[in-house]
């Protein structure tokens, strides 16, 4: 058995909106270095410019890879302290009777 | 008359180095950007873990947390790493432009010079090169080669994070139950680090499979002379693609020439078929050929209503040369590789939740033969039906292949089905199969053609043939 839950719903929801605008953050970045792919391969042309081009699609993908997990692990408290709070609701109703009878 | 490496040279001239220079500078603030973002993810993470959430579930969401930190950490380090590559190749490209510049002024006066400053402009052209390739060989422990990138967090994290590579158990239901267990980043790293196991795991999702050996088919086809299996393979996948359909590599064994290639999702699809060609079936010639009969057959399964339908081309044999001594012993050890196959399919459609999937094997000339030893693998044969296309004759029976529902189609044209090679061909009536209608004219390679076997062969697929 669990020895002591705790959990602070608003909290946990400002910490996911703190999340949420990191992860609109990195993926404004991996915009940016994206955007520089098309720079760098026109300034070599050839090969060079092609190789130059790819790395930094690489970079950015690998940036919006990461700002991508953060978004969704910012979802999923949010998604938490939902559940929850439809959970403490549920129970609620269930403590004080007003929960609608089931069918028999 | 023009000196050698001119048009090389003048290529060279033409690099714009500031611009190069501002592209990487807008590179380089990425990587000065990350440490600060990390350490505010890290504060996120510890909030939640002193005080936030406490229980299983907050310290799994303070652990996913502290997981994207230490990936963030790893994809800054190899970032700054390949930045510094970066930087040194905008250094040396504004050497040699104007290097190269100046050796093609020099060129109407002093050849000398245009000579010296020539050598000068290529060999940092070189360097360019070299240190472009650095900074993409610094990303290689993220995952990245050239414009490849890891599919998603789970893959990035598996190069990132030391996460132990799981050990499967043995056989297809326990392999079925066991995958679906692992946590993400364990099903990443044992796709990334055994490849080759994975590829070939019967009881994985076809998913995973793909996954695989998609990473063993991308190295086949990275060396210098691809092999004819890979190139056949990567060739119709292109062309599936390309057409709109979901393509997934079941098998990719290199070496031993098997591949099993499939169309549409065979963990989530409502009917799965299974193709088993016959003789002298390879993947470099035959290939094409096994996977257009699959998607007629696939096609004309969804045109009988059978809803989502997958269809597998499995060249997961190697057949008898045609020309040879027909025995049985190829079709003796490819009956039970086969019979796991299917096994592995079924168990993991199982562990996906789609029960009420139904699975047809499809089975041409000797393949018809691999099925009769499938059959007689230990365990019942995982299908609801097989079908039986130009048999060169099988053991007495069709309740021996244990499937609820045999069917039948033998051509008078076909020769081959008059062989009686292994056995009573199975048109005939003590074999007591279903008959499916046949075209007339119908050679030993037509009957998935367009045609009466075709829709009669799509009707089977979907459940509702009468």
């Amino acid at each position: 058995v669990e020895p002591g839950i705790t959990v602070h719903l608003d909290e946990v929801g400002g910490l996911a909106a703190q999340l949420s605008a990191l992860a609109a953050e990195l993926d404004e970045d991996a915009r940016t270095c994206r955007s520089a792919a098309g720079r760098v391969r026109e300034a070599l042309g050839g090969e060079e410019g092609w190789r130059a081009g790819a790395l930094a699609i690489a970079w950015a993908s690998l940036a919006e890879t990461v700002a991508g997990r953060a978004g969704a692990v910012a979802a999923s408290l949010v998604s938490a302290t939902v559940a929850y709070r439809a959970n403490e609701a549920s129970l609620a109703e269930r403590m004080t009777g007003t929960h609608p009878e089931r069918p028999r | 008359v023009t000196p050698p490496g001119a048009g090389r040279l003048a290529d060279v001239a033409g690099w714009d180095a500031e611009e190069l220079r501002a592209g990487v500078a807008v590179l380089a603030g990425l990587v000065d950007d990350l440490p600060s973002w990390r350490g505010r993810v890290e504060r996120i993470g510890r909030e939640l873990q002193d005080g936030a959430w406490s229980g299983r579930a907050g310290r799994a969401a303070a652990g996913s947390v502290f997981a994207l930190s230490a990936v963030t950490a790893g994809v800054t380090d190899g970032l700054s790493d390949s930045l510094a590559s970066c930087r040194r190749a905008a250094a040396d490209a504004g050497t040699a432009a104007a290097a190269a510049r100046a050796s093609l002024h020099a060129a109407a006066g002093d050849t000398e010079a245009a000579e010296h400053l020539g050598e000068l402009a290529l060999e940092q052209a070189q360097a360019v090169r070299e240190a472009l390739r650095a900074a993409n060989a610094a990303l290689f422990g993220l995952g990245v080669s050239d414009a490849f990138t890891p599919s998603d967090f789970g893959d990035l994290a598996a190069h990132v994070l030391p996460v132990a590579v799981p050990v499967p158990p043995t056989g297809p239901d326990a392999v079925a139950v066991w995958w679906a267990g692992l946590p993400a980043l364990a099903q990443a790293a044992f796709l990334q680090q055994r490849p080759g196991r994975a590829g070939g795991l019967d009881g994985l999702p076809s998913a995973a499979r793909d996954r695989a050996n998609r990473l063993r088919l991308a190295l086949a086809l990275r060396g210098r002379a691809p092999s004819p299996t890979a190139r056949a393979v990567a060739d119709v996948i292109a062309a599936h693609e390309a057409a709109g359909r979901t393509v997934q590599l079941h098998l990719f064994d290199e070496a031993g020439e098997r591949v099993a290639l499939g169309l549409g999702d065979a963990d989530t699809a409502d009917a799965v078929a299974l193709l088993v060609p016959g003789i002298g079936t390879t993947p470099e010639d035959d290939l094409d050929a096994v996977t257009a009969d699959v998607a007629r057959a696939v096609d004309a399964a969804g045109a009988a209503g059978a809803g989502a339908v997958a269809g597998v081309a499995w060249l997961g044999y190697r057949p008898p040369r045609a020309g040879g001594i027909l025995l049985r012993r190829r079709a003796a050890q490819a009956g039970p590789v086969l019979d796991a196959a299917l096994d592995g399919m079924a168990a993991a459609r199982e562990a996906a939740g789609n029960r009420n999937a139904r699975a047809t094997v499809l089975a041409h000339s000797y393949g018809t033969v691999v099925l009769d030893e499938a059959a007689d693998a230990p365990g019942r044969l995982a299908a609801e039906a097989v079908v039986l296309l130009g048999s060169p004759g099988m053991e007495p029976g069709a309740s021996t292949l244990e499937a609820p529902e045999v069917y039948d189609a033998a051509s008078p044209a076909d020769p081959i089905s008059w062989a009686s090679w292994f056995g009573p061909s199975p048109w005939m009536p003590i074999y007591a199969a279903e008959e499916l209608p046949v075209a007339p004219g119908t050679g030993h390679s037509g009957y998935l053609d367009p045609g009466p076997t075709l829709i009669a062969v799509g009707g089977v697929i979907a459940g509702n043939w009468e």
